[in-house]
């Protein structure tokens, strides 16, 4: 074949590669009857177990879930909270927002006064936030030893002792779990310096991008299970019965996976196929030269 | 096209957020004006956000009330503190900032230790894993465990840098594990695609559904 | 150590790990400082930056967004070598950073290095830039750079998070020779597919300390070195220690693996 096909195969206009995307996502998300199977992977499945499983636990239930996101990854932390928040919500479970990023406190507590309605969940007695933390190493070092000291008060900057939720909430030790939703690397941060203490189990929610980081340390145990993006949130809406955002965006997800894989092979295909063509070329001028 | 549609449409905080998404979307196709403005618009809220934040949820609940509301005056000694790092814009006073840069890099290097001990040495421990096959061990897990030794002692030898790689040995098992990781990068790059389309998805779903109403929310 | 008490096998382990450094930084202050082999990435550095004079366009350095921290000095020392081969060449160097504590210390550097090779006029204080410390916005930031003042040569060191294929994306459709390293493992696959040279994980701390020569970065990586193969010595009897408490019978020598094993257990 023409050298020129090849080259072509590899150079394809990329904006014509973003109108197909463009155009298979808006199909995806504004045609409902267009829907794939979720099949949940083993990852979310056993973030879903190890929640029950703490939830189930003898002694206190209270549950510290920790914010690093802002508006920037909206679309993957956003579906991840509401789908852990729910199941929380669900199993009647108190649990305490820590917020390390500025933004990230008034978008929980936009989902959390969502979900709270349609759960009769009530701020102060069943759950509460504590704000945006300034100084994460040092807020995590606190609390291990003294939540009630380190963090003072809520968002909106009342005492905490005031809550009924936090009665008997005074350390780590008395937190059957942690959820970290984070699109940024603060396993470290929770690893190294606060859940090893107790071996609280500890569910990392990550963005996709971040999510490798987690790998290692749940094949050592350190980790519980892991949300991966917004296709973890889906499997976890999936794992809940209901269908909320990740369930809407997993179809265009899948569609536009298949649509790189094929674009990779043809690539590819192209990229051997020029190498072939020009050996073949070199070795046709090497005999015409001899 | 309705009154309320039209109303919708242009509400402030919806159209100003779907020409702005249009607008730095549009660097896909060419570097243009609009995008330039957009970019300019953005790195200043970013900023003033940023101020703001600054003073809102860090300086004032966790210096200014506390001093000034809560008669915990100590908080006093921060503001020289803090100035201090400003020293680094002077020759005068760059003293000052190497003060303050090394208290803060010897108190995060504290950390570092139980960091360490608490990560990784969990993570040797779950490298202790049996190469043969008896007992709890099935076959497939013991082959497992070498492709995870071999691959693991490979990436250790490609990182040493404290002797040139001559040997034969050390050279193949380096290449191995330049080889390994590289096919461990593109698994990587595989999973991480996701949050490419994710955030792109989530942008298109601002534009079609909360902007335009093409369709409905799932909540 | 916070548990050290519980765990004195991990203290004694983490402390001999650290001794070992130590030990490897004390010895090259004093006296002749280790070699390390040389990086093959540092033959890219010097190829971007003849390529970039030869176009006639600036260069652009990022040092990541994760503030002042370690690999943003291990970056901002490799951008010192490379911005007093740029001044010898008599060429621009745009440095764009995400945390306003590095515009000082970058301007130190940048003009540093242009004081060094001869060439202090050329510094011009306004091409080190703080664009902005939001990730997404710095991102966007930093591909307008790129674009409007069509760069040559970007070198990306640091920690990246989800920025790094925005950003090395841009400089790839201008067709700058780029060169990036990066801590952050889950952002060196997206470097790869984007850039023309990649430094992997330790190779960029290595860089650093091959190219500044300092004697306590070099100490300190020998150090490492010697810290790994004794990890590397561990695990390997470790993983014989399983393979004899899975086979032997309970008895002495059982015992005695069991327990080397659980001496690592937290």
């Amino acid at each position: 074949m023409d050298n020129n096909v090849w080259q072509k195969l590899q150079s394809i206009d990329p904006r014509a590669l973003y109108v197909v995307v463009l155009v298979m996502i808006s199909a995806s998300i504004v045609l409902p009857g267009l829907t794939l199977p979720i099949i949940p992977g083993q990852q979310s499945k056993d973030a879903f177990n190890a929640v029950v499983k703490a939830a189930n636990t003898p002694g206190s239930k209270f549950m510290l879930v920790s914010g690093w996101w802002s508006a920037s990854t909206r679309g993957e932390n956003d579906p991840q909270t509401r789908a852990i928040l729910t199941h929380l919500m669900r199993l009647h479970v108190p649990f305490g927002v820590l917020s390390f990023d500025p933004q990230n406190p008034q978008l929980m507590d936009n989902i959390e006064t969502s979900l709270a309605q349609k759960y009769g969940y009530v701020y102060g007695r069943d759950y509460i936030n504590f704000g945006y933390q300034v100084a994460p190493a040092q807020t995590l070092k606190g609390i291990v030893t003294n939540m009630k000291g380190t963090l003072k008060t809520d968002w909106h900057s009342k005492p905490l002792e005031t809550f009924p939720v936090m009665a008997n909430v005074n350390s780590i030790k008395d937190v059957a779990a942690v959820i970290d939703i984070t699109p940024v690397s603060s396993l470290d941060a929770w690893l190294g310096l606060v859940v090893q203490k107790y071996h609280t189990p500890f569910i990392y929610v990550p963005t996709a991008v971040m999510a490798p980081e987690g790998y290692p340390y749940r094949d050592s145990g350190q980790v519980a299970g892991i949300v991966i993006g917004v296709k973890g949130a889906g499997d976890y809406e999936t794992l809940l019965g209901v269908k909320m955002q990740g369930t809407q965006v997993s179809t265009a997800l899948s569609m536009v996976y298949a649509l790189i894989i094929l674009l990779v092979i043809v690539g590819n295909i192209g990229y051997h196929g020029a190498r072939r063509a020009a050996a073949l070329q070199a070795a046709g001028e090497g005999r015409g030269q001899s | 096209m309705s009154a309320d549609y039209l109303h919708h449409l242009l509400l402030p905080k919806l159209l100003l957020g779907a020409i702005g998404t249009i607008a730095i979307l549009s660097l896909v196709f060419r570097e243009n004006k609009l995008y330039r403005l957009f970019e300019h618009v953005f790195l200043g809220l970013a900023t003033g956000y940023g101020l703001a934040t600054t003073w809102t949820q860090v300086l004032r609940p966790k210096w200014w009330d506390p001093m000034v509301g809560g008669g915990e005056w100590i908080w006093i000694l921060a503001a020289p503190l803090g100035l201090m790092f400003y020293g680094v814009y002077t020759k005068k006073f760059a003293w000052m900032a190497r003060l303050i840069f090394g208290l803060y890099f010897g108190l995060a290097a504290g950390t570092v230790f139980q960091g360490f001990a608490e990560e990784y040495v969990p993570q040797i421990r779950a490298s202790f894993k049996p190469l043969i096959a008896h007992g709890a061990v099935t076959a497939a897990m013991a082959v497992n465990n070498w492709i995870f030794v071999i691959i693991l002692i490979c990436v250790l030898v490609y990182f040493f840098f404290a002797f040139e790689q001559n040997s034969a040995v050390i050279k193949r098992s380096a290449s191995a594990g330049r080889v390994m990781l590289m096919i461990a990068f593109g698994a990587i790059f595989g999973s991480t695609i996701m949050i490419r389309e994710a955030l792109l998805i989530d942008r298109i779903r601002f534009l079609l559904i909360e902007w335009l109403q093409l369709g409905h929310i799932f909540r | 150590m916070e548990h050290a008490s519980d765990h004195w096998s991990i203290g004694i382990f983490v402390a001999v790990l650290s001794i070992i450094i130590l030990y490897k930084i004390v010895t090259a202050q004093r006296g002749k400082p280790p070699t390390i082999r040389r990086i093959a990435g540092l033959n890219a550095i010097d190829e971007a930056v003849g390529r970039a004079t030869e176009m006639g366009r600036p260069i652009l350095m990022v040092p990541g967004i994760g503030g002042l921290d370690i690999p943003a000095l291990q970056a901002l020392n490799i951008f010192g070598y490379i911005g007093r081969s740029v001044a010898r060449f008599g060429n621009r160097t745009i440095l764009a950073v995400a945390d306003p504590q590095l515009v000082g210390v970058g301007e130190e550097v940048i003009r540093d290095a242009y004081t060094s090779a001869g060439r202090p006029e050329l510094f011009n204080a306004e091409d080190v830039r703080f664009l902005s410390d939001r990730q997404f916005a710095f991102a966007s930031g930093v591909a307008g750079v790129i674009e409007r003042e069509k760069v040559a040569a970007s070198f990306l060191m640091g920690a990246f998070f989800a920025e790094s294929l925005i950003i090395a994306e841009v400089g790839q459709r201008v067709g700058a020779i780029q060169v990036a390293a990066t801590n952050q493992f889950t952002q060196l696959p997206f470097f790869i597919a984007t850039c023309d040279y990649v430094l992997l994980g330790d190779e960029f701390y290595a860089a650093s300390a091959y190219l500044s020569k300092n004697p306590t970065l070099l100490g300190s990586i020998v150090g490492q070195d010697y810290a790994k193969l004794l990890i590397l010595i561990v695990v390997i009897l470790g993983t014989l220690s399983a393979c004899g408490v899975l086979m032997l019978p309970a008895g002495h020598v059982h015992d005695l693996l069991q327990r080397f094993m659980d001496l690592f257990k937290s």
